[in-house]
């Protein structure tokens, strides 16, 4: 037992062993806790609007400054995370559960379902995230699921490849084998071998792409295609301040600070689960 | 009653070499194999790599699917099943294979892997399905605390424990051990054999033993088949199939199996050349080009099996006496540089 | 001995594992004669590869440290990097397991025989192009010269291991490790390959350390026989003194626990356990854990290599007894 446990060190382990990933893992929950709590923790209403405090820079009252409807633009960041990451978090989970699935299926059965699953994601994947997203939220107009539908339809392509390629590999492994000796069903095998085996691969995937599915989502609001307003997001406030940009660059600044801090955490989380994940590929590759 | 009949069994696989696409190739993995196996009794598969030993063992556990012939299991033909009824039957066959790393699941807890087969199969659950599995544990040389252990936790030799532990979960009657001590070391190897056979007495079991380790076959198997590009060249019991090997080929194949012994040191054949592939097998009795006694009859015609002893099989047209007049009537194939007992 | 070509005295590798330096060789000494095999046996992880990756110092610079002398005709080597480098693949070649590992799956497999040729001897591209086929074709090669031409894929298990003998003979070394050649071969290949070792070794003169874990090939090949156990030799000596009277409770477990093709009705021994890990060695003998003769002393002394016949050595204290 001894002779391998050294090499074998768990995911949890070598994940531990990087210390900026975890600093991207507080970083990241600070930013959820900020938005679950954001009644508790906005000074201000998002919309409560003061004529009387137009477009004041950052001061103690207002940390971020405010805007051109006076505003508190700090209030109106942290509700906005609610928005900014929950499109994030959601539209990656669902693009990862059916994109995920799909790809295993195709690489799982092979043969006729792979080739029609696949050819299909590769017409999805053709076409560039923005105009796929453009054209879903101009057929169905703007409003938050419509940005969830349109970035979880360019995301499902993705997974399905991602989810692919190690599913082949796994189904080649002798205990799948072995499962299909004892008789247990092809849906048993897919979620109880298959998926638990390929899991770390999707997640380093997932924790980047909700990185970009945030910085998908301002762009939309960007172009006025998200949530309308006066509902506060990331990207909406970035468009709201841009017009302002010489008087009060704060209304920007700040809210493009909040799009990257939530950036760098999940890509630090994806570098360290890559990080983790790069031993254990490298021991199964040296037991042949 | 014979636990496995395997009659004029064939797979091929169709795949294609080279870049881009490639020409379409048929390989001939198994090309018509028959053999049986006794209630009790460890049936040995021998044969250089490739030959399609492996392949006989997932056709028979319908793994794979068969192109031809039968397989009956307690004389049940289980190419007449349906899904649901061959899935039923499932429990009755085991595998346990090669590479012990690979054939446990990393993500899944011993006691987890052993619980799972009873659980899907209602053969038990909760406290029962545990009792069980402590059983298991013990009856393969394993402390209890192992099931709540990752397979990473433990060495090659454990794993295969566990592996054995796992193929005996729905009590099988038939265990296929696809080269299942071959990647261990010689001790660890010896403490495997002698587990199975203790389990193979205690239970009855039949094994179908697929080796390329003669000494490994001779202490473990009863009787066995030797293959060769898809198909089985020899039968019989083990210790006169070693002794006085009837095939050509199998007599080259025992005197290149090492015997731990120097003062019978033999001179090492220097015979060159590569086994032929079962892609492009030559025509006539396969084994022709390497074949010491082949002559111009075996470049054309297939041996047909014969019985020259009882009990023992032979595909080689020596001993069939209906070629008797025929291969002394045509010439030798050219002598080859070939070492020969 | 004039005709003693490698001497080992004292050879000892630690590895820096847990902010401790553990050895996974320890006072490893040998000799090695010209137009000898000498089979170095054990099971896996007893620091056969380590010994002859110290004496060819292919060892990763960072946590690992060597000590002892190594003696090439006489002259001590090893310490001198640009030296050694000069010394490999020509004075002194490896042959490895997999051959697939070893071979570069991008150049084609004439080239690769003709770079030690074009590294070592200077000769010229053309030349030593030449030189290839013509080893190719000694190591059994069939239309070596077009086969030259192809890519180490394109050959099968046993070919492969054809053109590493080829490789490593290429300068016409003086010694030839051979880590388990055959290991990944079916036995009528493992048997050429044998063959051809054997016929090589004699033809050039040349000393050959093989290393197995089969105490078959060992007997179907070696004059000298060493077996290891936990980084040390424990038993070594002419082969068919070491298959007839094992001395070393190991050595007789060996022999004891490989199941013979040419024997009927045979039980099955194993050796109780497994090797221990190098962090975590047991003091004394580091057998006792396994030994069924063992006694108290055991678990106390190290024992060190006894002669028990001319040239044939053990390390027991039960067995063999201690220096006096
Ligand atoms: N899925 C497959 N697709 C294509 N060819 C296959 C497949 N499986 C096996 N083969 C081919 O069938 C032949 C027999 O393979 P098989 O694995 O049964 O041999 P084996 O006797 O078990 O060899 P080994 O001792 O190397 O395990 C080989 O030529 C192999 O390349
Ligand atoms: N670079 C290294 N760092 C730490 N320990 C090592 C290193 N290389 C080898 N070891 C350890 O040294 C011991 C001897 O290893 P070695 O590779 O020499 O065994 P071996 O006898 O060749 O076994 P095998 O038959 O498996 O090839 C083993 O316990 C191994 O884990
Ligand atoms: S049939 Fe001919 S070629 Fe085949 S094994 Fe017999 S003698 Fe040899
Ligand atoms: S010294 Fe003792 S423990 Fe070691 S091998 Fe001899 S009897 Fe066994
Ligand atoms: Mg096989
Ligand atoms: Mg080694």
């Amino acid at each position: 037992m001894s002779a391998t446990s050294a090499s074998s060190g768990g995911l949890v382990q070598t994940f531990n062993r990087n210390k900026l990933s975890w600093v991207g893992i507080v970083l990241f929950m600070v930013l959820c806790l900020i938005a679950i709590f954001a009644p508790f923790v906005a000074p201000y209403g998002p919309i409560d609007q003061s004529v009387m405090t137009r477009m004041r820079p950052p001061s103690m009252e207002h940390l971020f400054g405010t805007d051109a409807f006076g505003r508190d633009q700090f209030s109106r960041a942290v509700y906005g995370a609610r928005i900014s990451l929950s499109v994030g978090v959601v539209s990656v989970f669902l693009g990862m559960s059916v994109g995920g699935l799909l790809g295993v299926l195709a690489g799982y059965f092979g043969k006729r379902i792979d080739t029609v699953i696949m050819r299909s994601m590769d017409v999805l994947l053709s076409f560039p995230t923005l105009i796929t997203g453009i054209v879903i939220v101009a057929l169905l107009g703007p409003s938050l699921t419509n940005v969830i539908v349109a970035i979880t339809v360019t995301l499902i392509p993705k997974f399905a490849r991602i989810a692919r390629a190690p599913t082949l590999a796994v189904k080649e492994r002798a205990y799948i084998e072995a499962c299909r000796a004892m008789g247990f069903s092809h849906a048993r095998i897919i979620l109880f071998h298959i998926v638990p085996n390929i899991l770390t691969e999707i997640l380093v995937m997932a924790s980047l792409w909700t990185a970009n599915a945030i910085m998908i989502e301002a762009g939309f609001a960007f172009l006025g295609l998200g949530v309308r307003p006066p509902t506060p997001t990331w990207g909406g406030m970035i468009r709201e301040g841009f017009e302002h940009i010489f008087q009060a660059p704060w209304m920007s600044i700040f809210p493009g600070l909040c799009i990257l801090l939530a950036v760098l955490s999940l890509n630090l989380i994806g570098d360290g689960l890559r990080d983790a994940l790069d031993p254990r590929l490298k021991q199964v590759r040296d037991m042949g | 009653m014979n636990v496995l009949d395997v009659d004029g069994l064939k797979k091929f696989f169709h795949t294609r070499v080279g870049a881009f696409g490639g020409k379409p190739v048929t390989v001939r993995a198994v090309d018509g194999v028959s053999f049986h196996i006794e209630t009790g009794e460890a049936f040995g598969l021998v044969g250089e790599s490739g030959c399609g030993k492996s392949t006989v063992g997932r056709a028979v556990l319908h793994l794979i699917p068969p192109d031809a012939g039968r397989v009956a299991l307690h004389g049940q033909d289980l190419m007449q099943l349906d899904p649901a009824e061959l899935r039923a039957l499932r429990p009755s066959m085991q595998m346990i294979f090669q590479d012990p790393y690979s054939s446990l699941n990393p993500k899944q807890k011993v006691g987890a892997a052993l619980a799972e087969p009873i659980r899907v199969h209602g053969r038990g659950s909760g406290p029962e399905a545990e009792r069980i599995v402590a059983d298991l544990l013990q009856e393969v040389g394993l402390p209890a605390e192992a099931a709540n252990r990752y397979p990473h936790e433990f060495s090659g030799g454990q794993r295969q424990r566990i592996a054995i532990a796992r193929a005996l979960t729905l009590d099988p009657d038939l265990i296929i051990a696809d080269e299942a001590v071959s990647a261990l070391d010689v001790s660890i190897q010896a403490q495997i054999l002698k587990l199975l056979s203790e389990i193979m007495q205690r239970r009855g079991l039949s094994f179908l033993f697929i080796s390329h380790d003669l000494g490994v076959v001779r202490v473990f198997c009863k009787r066995l088949a030797v293959m060769y590009l898809g198909r089985i060249v020899e039968s019989g019991p083990v210790g006169p199939v070693f002794d006085t090997p009837l095939h050509p080929y199998t007599q080259i194949l025992r005197a290149a199996s090492p015997i731990p012994d120097p003062s019978a040191r033999t001179e090492l054949v220097r015979l060159s050349g590569e086994i032929p592939s079962a892609s492009n097998p030559p025509p006539g009795c396969h084994f022709h080009p390497r074949c010491p006694f082949a002559t111009d009859l075996c470049r054309t015609v297939t041996p047909k099996t014969t019985e020259p002893v009882t009990g023992r099989h032979v595909a080689c047209h020596l001993h069939d006496p209906a070629q008797a007049d025929a291969m002394r009537a045509t010439k030798p194939l050219a002598a080859k540089e070939l070492y020969f007992p | 001995m004039t005709d003693t070509v490698l001497q080992v005295r004292n050879l000892t590798t630690s590895f820096y594992i847990g902010g401790e330096w553990h050895p996974a060789v320890r006072g490893v000494s040998f000799d090695l004669a010209r137009d000898e095999t000498l089979a170095i046996v054990g099971e896996s992880g007893c620091g056969k590869s380590v010994t002859v990756m110290s004496i060819m110092r292919l060892l990763p610079e960072a946590g690992s440290r060597i000590e002892g002398e190594i003696l090439l005709d006489g002259v001590p080597i090893g310490t001198d990097p640009e030296a050694m480098q000069k010394l490999r693949g020509d004075r002194m070649a490896m042959i490895f397991q997999e051959p697939m590992t070893a071979l570069n799956p991008v150049l084609r497999v004439g080239f690769q025989v003709a770079e030690p040729l074009m590294q070592h001897r200077g000769l010229s591209r053309e030349a030593a192009m030449e030189e290839a086929v013509r080893l190719l074709e000694l190591v059994g090669i069939p239309s070596a010269k077009s086969r030259a031409r192809e890519y180490p894929h394109q050959f099968s298990g046993g070919m492969r291991q054809r053109v590493m003998i080829a490789m490593a003979l290429a300068c016409e070394p003086e010694v030839l490790f051979a880590d388990e050649p055959t290991t990944a071969l079916d036995v009528t290949i493992q048997a050429q390959v044998l063959g051809l070792l054997e016929d090589l070794r004699h033809d050039k003169g040349m000393g050959l350390l093989l290393i197995t874990h089969s105490m078959g090939v060992v007997a179907a090949v070696a004059d000298r026989v060493a077996v290891m156990y936990a980084g040390a030799i424990v038993e070594t000596g002419p082969v068919d003194k070491i298959f007839a009277g094992p001395v070393h409770p190991y050595t007789e477990g060996l022999l004891r626990s490989i199941p013979r093709p040419d024997r009927d009705a045979q039980d099955i021994y194993s050796i109780p356990g497994a090797v221990p890990s190098i962090d975590k060695m047991p003091k004394g003998c580091r057998f006792a854990p396994r030994c069924p003769l063992k006694i108290n002393r055991c678990e106390t002394v190290d024992p060190v290599l006894v002669e028990i016949t001319p040239g044939h050595f053990a390390a027991c204290l039960v067995r063999a007894g201690e220096p006096s």
